[in-house]
């Protein structure tokens, strides 16, 4: 018989026993939809909440510790520095490493502006750096299902662009790029901007670089690559030497600057410019990476290239300028800058705006010859980070008070449970207006202050500073309780607190692991490794393994419904064919083989299997939109909240539709055997 | 031609006395049968022996060269849809199904006709029993000759070889036989198909161009062929 032929009876034999076959389905649907409801809800919680709050792919390590006489004592055979970064890259299955660092220092935060009213609030401030590419991908990603810039694809669509000359005329959440306002990425604002560490000596500056004129700055033989020799071009950083001084001043690209830089021989006149190398024959001791500005797309708004204007070489206008070469890292951003000294007179003077007045700087001061006038404020998108005392220790004087740089605001992300915190207890207790969202607080700027706490006395031998941090997106990698910054930020800020001797020093690495399954493998090593989860971690690593007994359950409950269904599927089937015995026998007299018998019976169970598997899943789907439903209206908000708690995963509901037809098929197999192997002689005879 | 040799025939359980014991009959190609006999005596078992419904026997049944007993399942099958039809006391139509359908229903199992020839067929089987004006009727809603007639048009539709009736006009009155037995003997005449109907109306019987009498699972009379 062809398969239309036999789709056809079935269908016939369907339409005249509606009462079998709808009796027959309803418990294949109920276990289909139960089997569908509970898969989609452990689905929906492990990937809309579980996997949000704990990344499967990412996992945190700490060296494992053992509890010495109340002391934690590191016993770990990995050092949780860049050499064991190195060694865990090496892993088996682990595609990146990204370490983790934490503050070491008393820090506070004070808050103001609009979410915390004029009076502002002020707090313990705790923070963490990690590795910005490891969040980048994830904020563009997070930032990208907003659709904000849809709304810039809608404004080119219809001429409504906004032409600017810098971020200052576009409005707020918008920068100027190319010459036109578009909506802020933020993600692409979590690197690290650079900023001036003062400094009068070593001890304050990270791994790598040293104090040269007041700043710390990058030396050449910092990170030295393994397979090149110390290159002859950098000086010895210990005995200074006039003739290696003149060598060095030729500029010339070094193996161990960064791209684009070239070590260069800063000149000095004291040794306390030249940080613990000291100054020989007025030349640093020591080189440090420099990169001169090639043309003013190199410095920052505000600033040009000129040419030939500070020592032959060109220079930032208006930046700081040390041996004709702009200085600190790329682009030439941080100026000298003045706190409330004219500052708030040319804001209040719209005349004076941004040098509009030929012949006059900004502060209304003549030009001077030469062409360069002095900063008067910081440029747009930049605050004044200033150290806020003034002292002496020994002979070495400071007085920095209100005196700062111009620095761009840390980019820093929050934990999305901040946004709990903020509603549950800032919200309360200051009798705040709610966050909708944490998306609320993208762009929203605080002060951080260095080096000042509420719980210790200050650190007496550091200069307390003070600066301001940019919320640009939301991570649940970032710290619970505090900000996750750029890792440099960190390390730079521990070295100036507590010494640039371990800033390498990590507290954990995060791993990133290529495959989920890869999981348990990279574990053994990492326990052979004397290496633990952290708690992150490990608490993750135990919800899913109740998830997973979770589903288990769910399964082992379907499978029962659907056993059950298959046996009243059986015995309607029986029933079925006990029914129609007589007309099986008619079939096989008019030619039907035992096969075509036994097909038609399977048919109809197919049929029941299909019905069964559709009913189900939409019921499932349906139930699931109504507990979500009664889920947003009686369930308060809580972080991580999703959407919705279902997640229907095609394979899943391809298994469940299976499962019907599969159990729909066990059943009816032993009847329409039975009535496959029925004596068509005798059926006949059957009244 | 129909060929049983020595046939012998036991219902499970073992007990009970065998239906059949060491019949023999022949009957030649385009004959008209007739087998005569009390209720009991065998002669349903001997037509579901001749139309391959029963195969729980001992001995040789040859149809139109056939030996049933080396036929599988398919071949049978096939056998049954394409050489024999059957036409049954109580009718055996499908309830759920119009007449024209219960008259092409042999079709679903014969891969072989387009479903123009079908319809064809079907119109023809039922003109041809003066049935058509109730093509789209259901069995419940006619008379026992309709659905008698129905059920030849379904055989003729078969274009069979051998016509095995069990009694066809058992159930009906005597102008509704006359009516059934004068298809049939139009059928084997114009059509040359072999019938055989049992029956136990020796007036009916005597229609025929042979009678076999069966008493007790043996032939008394008319066994041989003429």
């Amino acid at each position: 018989m062809t398969v239309r032929k036999m789709a056809s009876i079935v269908f016939q034999n369907v339409r005249r026993n509606k009462k079998h076959f709808v009796f027959a389905s309803i418990g294949i649907t109920v276990g289909v939809s139960v089997f569908s409801f509970f898969l989609a809800l452990t689905f929906g919680v492990r990937e809309e909440i579980l996997n949000k709050i704990y990344p499967v792919d990412l996992i945190e390590v700490e060296p494992s510790k053992v509890n010495i006489g109340g002391f934690k004592s590191q016993v770990g055979r990995i050092a949780f520095n860049n050499d064991g970064v190195g060694e865990l890259q090496a892993f088996e299955g682990v595609t990146g490493v990204y370490p983790k660092l934490k503050s070491k220092f008393q820090a506070t935060y004070k808050l103001g502006g609009q979410l915390f009213g004029d009076s502002g609030v002020q707090f313990e401030a705790f923070f963490d750096g990690l590795n910005d590419e490891l969040l980048r991908t994830e904020l563009r990603e997070r930032e990208a299902t907003r659709g904000q810039t849809t709304m810039d694809e809608l404004k080119i669509r219809y001429g409504r662009e906004r032409k600017c000359y810098d971020s200052e005329d576009c409005s707020p959440g918008e920068e100027c790029v190319q010459g036109f306002c578009k909506t802020i990425s933020y993600w692409s604002q979590f690197e690290d901007k650079g900023e001036v560490v003062p400094c009068r000596d070593d001890s304050v500056c990270v791994a790598g670089s040293g104090c040269i004129q007041g700043a710390c700055r990058p030396l050449c033989d910092s990170t030295k690559p393994d397979d090149e020799p110390a290159s002859q071009e950098t000086p010895d950083s210990t005995s200074a030497d006039a003739n290696a001084t003149s060598t060095d001043a030729t500029p010339g690209t070094v193996a161990t600057c960064y791209p684009g830089a070239s070590c260069t021989q800063v000149a000095c006149s004291r040794d306390q410019e030249c940080g613990a190398g000291g100054c020989v024959s007025g030349f640093c001791s020591r080189s440090v990476c420099l990169r001169p500005c090639a043309s003013s797309s190199d410095c920052p708004l505000g600033t040009t290239c000129a040419p030939n204007s500070c020592l032959n070489s060109s220079q930032c206008q208006s930046g700081e300028c040390i041996q004709g070469t702009c200085s600190l890292s790329a682009t030439c951003q941080h100026i000298r800058c003045q706190q409330n000294s004219k500052e708030n007179e040319i804001a209040a003077n719209p005349v004076l705006r941004r040098g509009e007045l030929p012949g006059l700087c900004e502060d209304g001061t003549p030009v001077p010859e030469g062409g360069s006038c002095p900063p008067a404020r910081c440029p747009y998108g930049t605050y004044c980070s200033v150290s806020r005392f003034f002292g002496s220790v020994g002979e070495f004087r400071w007085d920095r008070r209100g005196e700062g740089y111009c620095e761009r605001p840390i980019p820093a992300i929050l934990n999305p449970m901040v946004l709990e915190v903020f509603n549950l207890v800032l919200g309360s207790t200051l009798e705040q207006a709610q966050l909708g969202s944490v998306e609320t607080l993208l762009g929203y700027e605080g002060s951080v202050s260095y080096g000042t706490s509420f719980y210790k006395e200050q650190v007496r031998d550091r200069v307390p500073a003070e600066k301001r941090i940019v919320v640009v997106g939301f991570s649940n990698k970032a710290l619970e309780a505090g900000v996750t910054m750029p890792i440099d930020y960190v390390k730079r800020a521990n070295a100036r607190f507590k010494g640039g001797e371990a800033t390498d020093d990590y507290d954990s690495i995060i791993l990133q692991i290529a495959n989920a399954e890869d999981l348990p493998d990279v574990m053994v090593k990492m326990e052979k490794a004397n290496i633990e989860l952290s708690r992150r971690s490990a608490e993750a690593d135990k919800f899913r393994t109740i998830l997973q007994v979770a589903i288990a359950i769910f399964m082992i409950m379907a499978s029962i419904i659907l056993g059950i269904a298959a046996i009243n599927i059986s015995h309607t089937f029986l029933m079925v064919i006990f029914e129609r015995r007589r007309e099986i026998g008619i079939l096989r007299a008019l030619g039907a083989t035992k096969m075509d018998v036994r097909g038609m019976f399977l048919g109809e169970s197919v049929l029941i299997g299909v019905t069964g598997g559709l009913l189900g899943n939409s019921i499932a789907v349906g139930m699931s939109l109504v507990a979500d439903m009664l889920a947003n209206r009686y369930l308060s908000d809580f972080p991580f909240e999703p959407e919705s708690f279902f997640f229907f995963r095609p394979d899943a509901m391809a298994l469940s539709f299976g499962f019907a037809v599969f159990f729909s098929l066990l059943g009816a197999f032993f009847p329409a055997n039975r009535a496959a192997s029925m004596d068509p002689a005798e059926t006949l005879t059957a009244s | 031609m129909i060929r049983l040799a020595d046939i012998h025939k036991t219902y499970v359980p073992k007990t009970e006395a065998p239906v059949l014991k060491g019949l023999n009959l022949t009957i030649n190609d385009g004959e008209f049968v007739a087998i005569l006999g009390r209720s009991g005596s065998g002669k349903t078992t001997l037509l579901n022996l001749i139309g391959g419904l029963d195969r729980n026997y001992k001995g040789l049944v040859e149809v139109q060269g056939h030996d049933l007993k080396k036929m599988g399942d398919r071949q049978l099958s096939k056998f049954r849809n394409n050489t024999i039809a059957f036409v049954f006391q109580t009718y055996n139509l499908m309830p759920h199904l119009s007449c024209m359908e219960n008259v092409a229903f042999p079709a679903y199992f014969n891969k072989g006709i387009p479903a123009k020839e079908v319809k064809r067929r079907a119109k023809e089987a039922m003109d041809r029993v003066g049935i058509f004006h109730k093509a789209h009727s259901y069995p419940n809603k006619l008379s026992g000759g309709e659905r008698q007639r129905v059920a030849i048009a379904r055989a003729i539709f078969q274009e069979p070889q051998v016509l095995l009736a069990d009694e066809p006009t058992g159930n009906l009155d005597s102008a509704t036989t006359h009516h059934i037995m004068e298809l049939f003997l139009k059928l084997n005449k114009d059509d040359k198909v072999t019938i055989m109907f049992v029956t136990h109306d020796e007036e009916l019987a005597s229609m025929a161009d042979r009678i076999v009498r069966i008493v007790d699972g043996a032939i008394v009379g008319g066994g041989g062929a003429q």
